[in-house]
């Protein structure tokens, strides 16, 4: 190599590194177009030294060529990352400048309404059990929902039940109970069933009435069942559902279609009995209807009482997730605000 | 029924604090919803249930609380000094209809002063929220209040011709009830009669123009046994409930009538000063005997869950004035009192067995016994399915009310017409059921939009509901979903995707293949497996617009069961991919293009579209269409000239069927 093709290389390596160091001190558009007309323009050094190429001896161009070139790639591309970091973007997302604590993107996060929450726990609490779930249509008529079930015609029991028609023959079903009499014209025992689902009640709208509800029915039958059993079966779920310190107790009760029948009440899950306001001071609050599937019940449906014993109990969804999760007033539930929904 | 603890202590002296004897009532099923101090007296209010009619009355509690305590029970005395029935005082009762009314007694009393009732008396009315009218009414009601037979007490002198008939009302008979209320009678009411016309609505209400006054100087003591139903059928046939039908309606005891009048009778001629006659009227049957029961002490425990013995709970049932016997089998014999009506069948003393013994001390056991094979619940895995697909894509689930009104669905232009009214509603607003969930679901974007949420994604899983045949009501299990303003969360360094219909659509193609199933769409209305849906684009405050698809989910129930879904080896050879862009028509949809390239060459594995646009360089009346097909064999790597060939095979294809030209690249 001849000494001009030394001293071209020379020139090569001076120009690049003059042109770095320039470089970190462009900081605006101006100095950028200085810098550019200073390393890229017609009368940069980039230009003479293209010019002079051709003066060098024959045998060193290929190699000075090559080195020019690449110059020039570099000096373009330094130019564009120039104008990339210097042109209109957002704060904060320069790699050497980021803003580590910037919110980052959210993934689009759906919810599951409270009130399939607390069904898939109640749910899950059964299916370890045993039960399977069962479903019946929203719109019943007489026999499903009362008759079989063993209300008497005219009889005050139905007056609780403050029903919506549709016509003389068709209600809406006050309870998901009808569908214990469709599973049991279905099926033989033994059974363990659970079967939620939406019911209507003729009710005024207020924090603890609302004229949709939704209710999970349970029924086993069996050769051997005792109120012991339910007690036991209700005492787990509560457990289960709010806490091993739950305590429950039964209080006798009536209902057509079960006899013994029971109101069942867990201690108080605010104040944990001692008394506050969500239970009225009684250290009690109702979560369920239980007792023993009365005998009528099963002779509407062809079971022989004297073989088949069984149990029923039926909550309400809205009031477990209310005494779960606290909520004091039915109307969230339906009103869908999404500061209420995000919630769950 | 409010009870006074100082009346209750007249018949059991329980010495037991009130607030521990409210808990033991509670827990012997008479749950006492509050418990109230007023003066030196406390005032329960117990929930009685509708077949404990028994504990409609102080006497009735009184024998819960002498059994809960031990402490003593003590009936209230009937002293009567009767004077033989002076011809002009004889009142003829006539029980015509006996079904309606199983007996009827009656007592005169004279010479009364009809006046203020005496201090005792209006407290004790006043303590359970009765007022004091007079001291006539004033002992009918303590009677009633005391025993739970209602009582009612006629103005003799205003009986026409001296007689009282029991029979159903004549169609169209009228009656002035106390309150003022003209009735036009119907011919299933049952009424009290004199000569000439009805003076009491049977078991409901009395009448006004026979009506106790303080002019009154004698007065005919009605006591009577009146069938529940048609009680229940006559209050409620005019939107009346009292005090005597809610018990005649919750049945009384039939053995009592005669005790209660007698009772009044002596009280009203202690406090109005009047002459009891006798002998009493009482009509229609008056011995009443009870069934006997057979209970069997191991089916008892049985059901129970307890180990009792027969004396055992022979004692408990005693307690409760039952009478016990034994059979030869050990099993016993059981005779309930009469006033427990709810009392007939083996249940019945069961269940009684066990309030007796206390469900508290029930020991809590898990069911044993068989357990039925698990089940798969179509309808449970489509709806976790849906949901599961929904919440990924950021959906948030909702419940609506399944009721809508007229208004509102016109509003959306639906036709009320094809909604199932409510025969009785009870808010104007929910007058009847809902054809369709997506207007809930802008009713719940506009709420939330208004409340500053800058996107509203809400899906719901409920029923809508049509008229069907013969007053039926058809019921269809829907999913719908609504998306408007923005489609994602925000973020400050990039604009946000607007919902559009593309979005909602991606929605369903999302659940096809969550559910392997088929999706065609036809204009707006698709078909997704075997269910059908439609997109409906609405004008949605604040957002401008929102973007729905609902879609009936039962004939896609087993899909997410038991999914068709079979495992596909996976090609070890890389894939070739070839662009087309290809010019249709307008009218071209594109799905049909895609479906006819996947079928194109068994070696398609995907093909997408990229691009789609009109004018610029294209003829009017034709579109555009930017295709990738990614091709793909099983068993070797591809050639270019294979995946070239594939490629040509396409356009041909195209050619033919669409009339398509390749846009010059
Ligand atoms: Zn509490």
């Amino acid at each position: 190599m001849t000494e001009d093709a030394k001293k071209f290389l020379a020139e090569v390596t001076a120009l690049k590194t003059a042109a770095e160091k320039a470089a970190t001190a462009v900081s605006d558009g101006k100095a950028l177009e200085r810098w550019r007309i200073e390393f890229l323009g017609r009368k940069s050094p980039l230009g003479r030294l293209s010019k002079s190429l051709t003066s060098l001896a024959e045998g060193d161009r290929p190699a000075a060529g090559k080195a020019l070139n690449e110059l020039r790639a570099d000096l373009k591309a330094e130019y564009e990352s120039l104008q990339k970091r210097l042109g209109p973007k957002k704060a904060g997302t320069d790699e050497a400048r980021l803003d580590y604590t910037l919110p980052g993107v959210q993934p689009p996060i759906g919810t599951l309404h409270p009130l399939t929450k607390t069904y898939y726990e109640i749910t899950a609490f059964f299916a370890s059990l045993g039960f399977n779930v069962a479903h019946g249509p929203e719109v019943e008529d007489e026999f499903h929902n009362f008759g079989a079930l063993n209300f008497p015609p005219d009889h005050p029991s139905r007056d609780a039940q403050d029903t919506l028609y549709v016509n003389d023959e068709w209600l809406l079903r006050t309870h998901t109970s009808p569908a214990q009499i469709r599973v049991m014209l279905e099926q033989r025992p033994p059974l363990r069933v659970i079967v939620p689902g939406r019911c209507f009640r003729a009710d005024a709208v207020d924090a603890s009435h609302y004229p949709v509800f939704h209710q999970v029915e349970g029924l086993l039958v069996d050769e051997n069942v005792s109120l012991g059993d339910l007690k036991g079966t209700l005492t787990a779920f509560a457990e289960y559902i709010f806490g091993p310190d739950t305590k429950m107790r039964f209080r006798p009760h009536f209902f057509p279609f079960t006899e013994p029948s029971a109101e069942v009440d867990i201690s108080c899950v605010v104040c944990g009995g001692e008394g506050c306001r969500t239970c009225g001071g009684k250290g009690w609050l109702e979560i369920a209807g239980a007792g023993m599937v009365h005998p009528n019940v099963f002779r509407n449906v062809g079971y022989d009482p004297e073989q088949w014993a069984g149990y029923a109990f039926g909550m309400g969804v809205e009031r477990i997730a209310m005494l779960k999760y606290g909520i004091d007033d039915i109307r969230l539930f339906y009103e869908n605000d999404f500061a209420f929904l995000k919630q769950f | 029924m409010k009870y006074s603890l100082k009346w209750l202590r007249d018949y059991c002296p329980a010495n037991v604090p009130a607030d521990k004897l409210a808990q033991q009532l509670t827990m012997a099923g008479l749950e006492v919803e509050s418990l109230v101090r007023v003066g030196d007296d406390v005032v329960l209010d117990v929930e009685v249930v509708p077949v404990r009619s028994d504990c409609l009355s102080m006497v009735g509690l009184a024998r819960e609380i002498s059994f809960l305590t031990g402490a003593p029970l003590t009936l209230p005395p009937v002293l009567i000094k009767e004077v033989r029935i002076p011809k002009e005082f004889s009142v003829d009762v006539d029980l015509v209809d006996r079904d309606l009314c199983p007996r009827y007694s009656a007592r005169i009393v004279t010479d009364l002063r009809a006046g203020a009732s005496p201090p005792w008396l209006a407290e004790r009315l006043e303590a359970v929220g009765v007022r004091s009218l007079n001291n006539v009414v004033d002992i009918t009601n303590f009677v009633n209040l005391e025993m739970g037979q209602p009582l009612h007490a006629f103005d003799l002198a205003k009986l026409r011709g001296r007689k009282l008939v029991i029979r159903r009302a004549a169609a169209g008979e009228k009656l002035v009830l106390i309150d003022g209320q003209e009735l036009a009678l119907s011919p299933e009411d049952l009424v009290i009669a004199d000569a000439e016309g009805a003076v009491a609505l049977a078991g409901v209400m009395g009448g006004r123009d026979s009506e106790v006054s303080s002019s009154t100087e004698a007065v005919v003591i009605e006591s009577a046994h009146f069938d529940p139903v048609s009680v229940r059928r006559t209050a409620r046939r005019y939107g009346l409930s009292t005090e005597s039908s809610y018990r005649f309606e919750r049945g009384t005891d039939p053995t009592a009538t005669l005790e209660a009048a007698d009772r009044a009778a002596a009280l009203i001629a202690e406090v109005a000063g009047g002459t009891v006659l006798g002998p009493p009227a009482d009509k229609g049957q008056t011995e009443w005997s009870r069934p006997a029961i057979v209970l069997r002490p191991a089916r008892a425990n049985m059901l129970l869950g307890t180990s009792l013995t027969g004396e055992d709970m022979a004692v408990l049932l005693r307690r409760l004035y039952f009478d016990v016997g034994l059979d030869r089998m050990e099993n016993l014999i059981i005779s309930a009192p009469p006033y427990r009506r709810d009392v007939c069948a083996e249940i019945d003393v069961v269940e009684e067995v066990g309030r007796a013994y206390g469900y508290d001390d029930v020991e809590a056991t898990l069911p044993g016994g068989r357990m039925p094979a698990p089940a798969r619940v179509p309808r449970e895995e489509l709806e976790r399915a849906a949901r599961e697909v929904l919440t990924a894509a950021g959906f948030a689930e909702v419940y609506t009310p399944s009721f809508t009104d007229p208004e509102k669905l016109a509003a959306y232009g639906l036709d009320a017409a094809t909604a199932v009214p409510v025969a009785n509603p009870t808010v104007s607003q929910f007058s009847h059921l809902r054809p369709a969930l997506w207007p809930a679901l802008a009713e719940v974007a506009t709420r939330n939009g208004r409340l500053g949420a800058p996107s509203v994604l809400v899906f719901e899983l409920g029923t809508v509901f049509e008229p069907g045949e013969d007053g039926r009501v058809v019921e269809r299990p829907r999913l719908a979903a609504l998306a408007a303003g923005e489609a994602a969360p925000r973020h400050w360094s990039r604009p946000p995707p607007r919902a559009d219909f593309f979005f909602v659509k991606g929605i369903v193609e999302a659940l096809a293949r969550a559910l392997d199933a088929s999706l065609t769409w036809r204009g707006e209305s698709f078909s997704l497996g075997d269910g059908e849906g439609k997109y409906v684009r609405l004008p949605l405050e604040p957002f401008g617009e929102g973007h729905v698809v609902e879609m009936d989910v039962a004939p896609l129930y087993g899909r997410a069961a038991a999914p068709s879904r079979r495992y596909h080896p996976i090609s070890r050879f890389p894939s070739v991919v070839r662009d087309l862009a290809v010019v249709v028509d307008d009218g071209t949809a594109a799905a049909d293009v895609v479906a006819a390239l996947r079928d194109s060459s068994e070696l398609a594995r995907e093909v997408s579209v990229f691009d789609v646009f009109t004018g610029e360089g294209l003829p009017p009346g034709r579109k555009s269409l930017g295709i990738r097909i990614r091709y793909q064999a099983d068993d070797r790597t591809l050639t270019d000239e294979e995946a070239n060939a594939a490629r040509q095979g396409a356009i041909e294809i195209l050619t033919e069927r669409f009339g398509a030209t390749l846009r010059s690249q």
